[in-house]
């Protein structure tokens, strides 16, 4: 940082001290000429001395008339010259790299790389723009001066907008564009790695708070309903113990009373390692268990799965299974179908699941019910993608797609 | 005007004041430090100026064709002592020949510090 500040103190010190010294001299030189003009017939003059007064009577009058073009001429070319010429863009590039790699912090990247831009390239006024919001500012657009924006691109995505101003009485030379294009492209992939880290993140506290839920549920559900069911099991069989040779007509009872209690825990049971993983799914496989799937809602539907099935992913096994089920579930209920097809492909990366129904299809002011976003959630989490529609014939087609690579 | 660079400026620049700058030496300044202080029919301290002036021109040819800050003031400085010297020639020279170069020079000088204060106009990002 102490090389730019110097750099800039000589800009302004180059500036303060060019423009006069030159306009001096354009002075000198228009009194000279004249001089020149009006002493041609006489030439060679002896000495200065020759020179009439009234040639500098004419002279003051030709610097007066042009000194305000002339003057703003040279201002504008010191002042470019002083402040606008980088003299080496690598050293500036090489900086902003440095910059990139050395702080990779995602909230204190974008303040430190527009600062770093203003500095190094003398600009008094850069923005970036991410996500339709103004995410860093340095400075202020100086009065008149020219804005241009450079887009933040990265894999033909525009992640955001690069707005730079140069100095009052300035513009922007191509080299510095270009600089700053190419420096550009940088700052992209630094916004789009900061995006992906913050994503990760993100996803990271997805899974603990998703297992944390997952881990309350169970233990809600062990603790509210399966262990009060067990404890007044076991209170009934001490009644029972006790009865059992005094009234045996009351034991007889009360052991029946026993067996449906112990049928209501083993259903809780049931239910809880159903909501953990599906047990069809390990004791038919995926195929079997899409084929058994809830076999009593009177829809007529085709199972297309090629066998034998190649090793899914636990997690892809079973949010197939659940968007195949909310699928034919929405299709009995809602939809009136009465076929449903559904097909599983397996590609090189990645495994398709698509169901296809006959009913009415989805209304034209239909909104997502929780159902569809459950399917959504489902595939997304895995990074996979679903897209519901309208089914070639009629009906209603849900197609989902996961990628296989990403779960090796 | 605007089209061409700031790059381009200070290249031709640069090339115009090596020319000159050759031309002074060869012409100039050689022959009469060959002849010496006492052979010289120039004052010697003109000539040595002239040959100082002529080095330094070279020099700031250098950085001003690599596009360095200091090579187009350097130029700018160079030419502007250049230009009083013309003037100068203009003035007190007695030849037609001396008058007509010394009037290409002065034009010449102008040029070149003009070339050196080039502005670009702003491009338009994409």
């Amino acid at each position: 940082m102490r090389r730019e500040r110097l750099s800039s103190v000589l800009s302004g010190w180059l500036y303060r001290i060019l423009f006069p010294f030159l306009m001096l001299w354009y002075v000198l030189v228009v009194a000279a000429l004249v001089a020149v003009v009006v002493t041609w017939p006489d030439r060679p003059i002896g000495s200065l001395a020759e020179v009439p007064w009234w040639s500098h009577v004419i002279a003051v009058a030709v610097v007066v008339v042009t000194w305000s073009p002339v003057s703003a001429h040279v201002d504008g070319g010191v002042h470019q010259l002083a402040y606008g010429q980088r003299d080496d863009a690598y050293d500036v590039a090489g900086r902003v790299y440095r910059q990139l790699q050395s702080d990779p912090h995602p909230d204190e990247l974008l303040p430190s790389v527009t600062t770093l831009l203003a500095e190094t390239l003398a600009l008094p006024y850069v923005e970036i723009e991410a996500d339709g919001r103004v995410v860093t500012v340095h400075g202020a657009v100086p009065d008149g001066a020219a804005v241009i924006a450079i887009p933040l691109r990265h894999h033909q995505l525009t992640l955001g907008t690069l707005r730079v101003s140069a100095r009052r009485r300035d513009w922007l030379s191509a080299a510095d564009v270009h600089l700053l294009e190419d420096l550009a492209r940088h700052v992209a992939v630094a916004l789009h790695t900061a995006r992906l880290a913050t994503a990760l993140q993100s996803s990271r506290e997805q899974l603990v708070t998703a297992r944390e839920e997952e881990r309350r549920r169970i233990r809600r559900d062990l603790h509210d309903g399966l262990g009060p069911t067990l404890a007044s099991l076991g209170l009934q069989l001490r009644v029972l113990q006790r009865t059992l040779r005094s009234d045996p007509a009351a034991a007889e009872q009360l052991a029946g009373e026993l067996r449906t209690g112990v049928r209501q825990a083993t259903a809780d049971i049931r239910r809880l390692v159903y909501e953990l993983r599906p047990p069809m799914l390990d004791e038919f496989g995926l195929a079997d268990a899409l084929r058994n799937l809830n076999p009593t809602d009177g829809l007529a539907r085709t199972v297309t799965v090629p066998e034998p099935v190649p090793p899914l992913p636990a997690a892809v096994e079973v949010a197939i299974y659940r968007i195949t089920a909310e699928a034919l579930h929405n299709a009995a209920r809602h939809a009136a179908a009465t076929r449903c097809a559904v097909e599983l492909t397996f590609g090189q990366d990645a495994v398709a699941l698509t169901v296809t129904d006959d009913g009415r299809g989805l209304p034209e002011t239909y909104l997502a019910g929780v159902g569809h976003h459950s399917m959504r959630e489902r595939s997304t989490e895995l990074g996979g993608t679903i897209d519901i529609g309208p089914a070639d014939g009629g009906g209603t087609r849900v197609a989902v797609t996961f990628p296989m690579r990403s779960h090796d | 005007m605007a089209a061409m660079t700031r790059s381009t400026a200070l290249k031709i620049a640069a090339v115009l004041s090596v020319l000159v700058a050759l031309i002074g030496i060869s012409l100039f300044d050689l022959p009469n430090l060959v002849l010496g202080a006492d052979g010289s029919k120039d004052p010697f301290a003109i000539v040595i100026g002239s040959f100082a002036s002529d080095v330094v021109a070279l020099v700031a040819a250098y950085g001003a064709w690599r596009g360095q800050k200091w090579g187009a003031v350097l130029l700018i400085v160079v030419n502007a002592f250049w230009l009083v010297q013309a003037v100068g020639s203009l003035l007190f020279d007695s030849t037609l020949g001396e008058a007509v170069f010394a009037s290409v020079m002065l034009v010449h000088h102008v040029v070149v510090i003009s070339l050196c204060l080039w502005r670009e106009r702003v491009v338009r990002a994409a």
